[in-house]
């Protein structure tokens, strides 16, 4: 059995919001490690704090407490920049309203964090082009989002996390806006691509069906981990 | 990235909204071009006022303090024959020098006979005047040759203002006596035909101004000198330095003079320039603020309308700076294709103008001149910069908050 290496802690990870004067404790003192490899699902009720373990993870939103680690890097120690060049790097991000950038086509909007890295537009959308092909949409390279069906733009905003070969590709209810059987290719396609490129992916949903499919799942309830 | 592509993109994509803006940028940039157009115009005919009508030349030289002093005591001022004739003999061999030609100003009273009144004359060598009268000013050698005749046994011809002649009930072919004082305060006096009749220009002095022989004035005033002489060169656009050469080699030469250049010496053009420059200024400030708040509206609301998508490239990976850059390039776009789109429009509008030769009488002036506009790169250079320098400025200040805003804050927008 190949040993897995730890690739994210959390260590006493906690979020406050205030929503006008109330405060709501939204994550409540989580630790977590997360290795590469994993294929791990976070469930949970609405409003139990999955969303914002994700962006958490995702280095979008930072913690009131609480420490979080990318493979020994404090993340608490790098400036703005840093985070920003370190999440295109090593992040995929797959948003649940897949947040695909409408002035780009499909293969533009794929190649857009391969061009931001500084590579050719040629190599970026040769790479862009094999990977919608990859994830069943060598047809569509060209179309513009508003041309694609709901099932389409979350495969586009899979390709677009998997461009930049990251660690860890982290999705947000990527299934929420699709119907059951369209969620459940997305879910097969990222087990895939888990298991074929043995990237990293965490994902949140609350739909029963996909977490039985999920053999890794963290349960959470009023910003805890109740089961994991 | 290709950031001009997409802002080129997101233009395209508020088409109605981009449209709107970029009409508004080329409607101010197309009006400060007619104004600026028409002051051109108007600074010109100004300038052509001064150097051949008011016979101002390009500078005037004379005597040190006469520019100060010269009316209070004038005599003391003037420069002997000898004198003159030096002088006129160096600036005469200046290849810079066009013409150089000597005056002789006189006031006294005018009458007819009946009536007077006070009139004030330049009295001009006449071969010398129609030279002055085809001096290129900005491009313009033909204009009505108002002198007088040039043969020398006529000396007592004079042209009158048309106010003048009006007030003295006088018309070409008249006689008119000029009442003036010698040198020395003596009372000498001169009748003199009336060669024409015209109107001098200047509102201030059509009504008093005698345009006499140099020659005359000479004989009136009892002497064989001159007080000023009006220079003209060859390439006026180098003037500041042939005049400093021309003043020095004077000097050098034992004969102290200073000098002052047409616009010095204009009783209107400064004023007038200095006037409708602050006017110009104003409607500058006004027009670009007018723009500046149109596009900072307009990229407000497309920060606004895209927070959702500054937060999907912020996370994926762009750079606060790049997305304030990224919204700078739009504003900047917007700007240069307003001022663009104006440029023909300015050039067709002139070239109706030009077309339809409408006149007008400029300020200080009272004759008609047409209406055209002058487009110079220097005025219209400015407006463009200053149009884009706006445009950034709006797109800085509606980007640069959303650019430090939180990325899942921007993510978390509801559109």
């Amino acid at each position: 059995m190949i040993e897995k290496k730890t690739l994210l802690t959390l260590s006493g990870v906690s979020k406050t919001y205030f929503l006008g004067s109330q405060k709501v404790k939204a994550l409540n003192k989580v630790d977590l490690e997360i290795s590469s490899g994993d294929f791990l699902a976070i469930a949970g009720p609405s409003g139990s704090g999955k969303s914002t373990m994700l962006n958490l993870i995702s280095l979008i939103d930072t913690p009131t407490h609480g420490e979080i680690k990318y493979a020994g890097v404090n993340v608490k120690d790098l400036t703005d920049n840093e985070i920003t060049i370190f999440r295109n790097q090593k992040i995929g991000i797959v948003f649940q309203n897949y947040n695909l950038i409408p002035v780009l086509s499909a293969i533009e909007n794929v190649a857009f964090p391969l061009q931001l890295q500084k590579k050719s537009k040629k190599e970026s959308m040769k790479l862009a082009g094999e990977i919608l092909t990859e994830v069943g949409l060598g047809e569509h390279l060209n179309h513009r989002p508003s041309n694609l069906s709901g099932g389409q733009k979350q495969r586009v905003a899979i390709a677009r996390a998997l461009i930049t070969d990251p660690e860890i590709i982290i999705a947000d209810e990527p299934t929420s806006a699709l119907d059951s059987k369209t969620g459940m290719e997305i879910i097969n396609l990222m087990k895939h691509l888990n298991e074929t490129k043995k990237t990293t992916f965490i994902f949140s949903s609350h739909d029963p069906k996909v977490i039985d499919n999920v053999q890794s799942v963290i349960t959470l309830q009023d910003g805890e981990i109740i089961s994991a | 990235m290709n950031y001009l592509n997409f802002a080129l993109r997101n233009i395209r994509r508020h088409r109605k909204r981009s449209l709107v803006t970029i009409f508004t940028i080329c409607l101010g940039f197309t009006a400060l071009g007619i104004i600026g157009g028409i002051l051109n115009n108007i600074f010109s005919r100004l300038k052509e006022q001064a150097i051949v009508t008011e016979k101002l030349g390009h500078f005037t030289i004379a005597k040190p303090d006469f520019f100060e002093k010269g009316k209070i005591n004038p005599e003391e001022y003037l420069w002997d024959e000898e004198e003159l004739k030096g002088i006129l003999g160096i600036l005469k061999e200046s290849p810079d020098v066009e013409l150089a030609t000597p005056r002789l100003n006189l006031f006294g009273i005018a009458s007819n006979g009946e009536s007077s009144t006070i009139f004030i004359t330049e009295a001009i060598v006449p071969e010398d005047d129609h030279q002055l009268i085809k001096t290129n000013v900005d491009g313009r050698t033909d204009r009505k040759d108002i002198s007088l005749e040039l043969d020398r046994a006529k000396s007592t011809n004079v042209a009158i203002g048309s106010e003048l002649s009006s007030n003295l009930g006088l018309k070409k072919g008249d006689y008119l006596t000029l009442l003036t004082t010698t040198k020395d305060g003596i009372a000498n006096a001169a009748d003199v035909d009336i060669n024409e009749v015209y109107n001098t220009g200047n509102p201030a002095n059509n009504d008093k101004f005698v345009l006499s022989n140099f020659y005359l004035a000479q004989e009136l005033y009892d002497t064989k000198g001159a007080e000023r002489i009006v220079v003209t060169l060859k390439d006026p656009e180098n003037r500041t330095a042939v005049q400093e050469k021309i003043m020095a080699k004077l000097n050098n030469s034992g004969y102290k003079v200073e000098s002052r250049t047409w616009d010095q010496l204009s009783l209107t053009y400064g004023k007038v320039k200095t006037m409708f420059s602050v006017i110009f200024r104003v409607l500058t400030i006004i027009i670009t603020i007018i723009v500046l708040l149109t596009l900072l509206n307009t990229m407000q609301m497309a920060v606004t309308e895209r927070t959702r998508e500054i937060g999907t490239i912020r996370a994926i990976g762009v750079l606060r700076k790049d997305i304030v850059k990224l919204f700078c390039i739009e504003g900047i776009v917007m700007g240069v294709i307003g001022c663009l789109v104006a440029l023909p429009i300015l050039f067709l509008i002139a070239f109706v103008l030009k077309t339809l030769n409408v006149t007008f009488i400029p300020p200080v002036a009272s004759v008609e001149v047409p209406i055209l506009l002058i487009l110079k790169p220097a005025k219209i250079v400015p407006v463009f910069v200053l149009f884009c320098v706006a445009s950034l400025v709006s797109s800085f200040l509606a980007s640069r908050k959303i650019a430090r805003q939180k990325v899942v804050t921007s993510l978390s927008q509801i559109n």
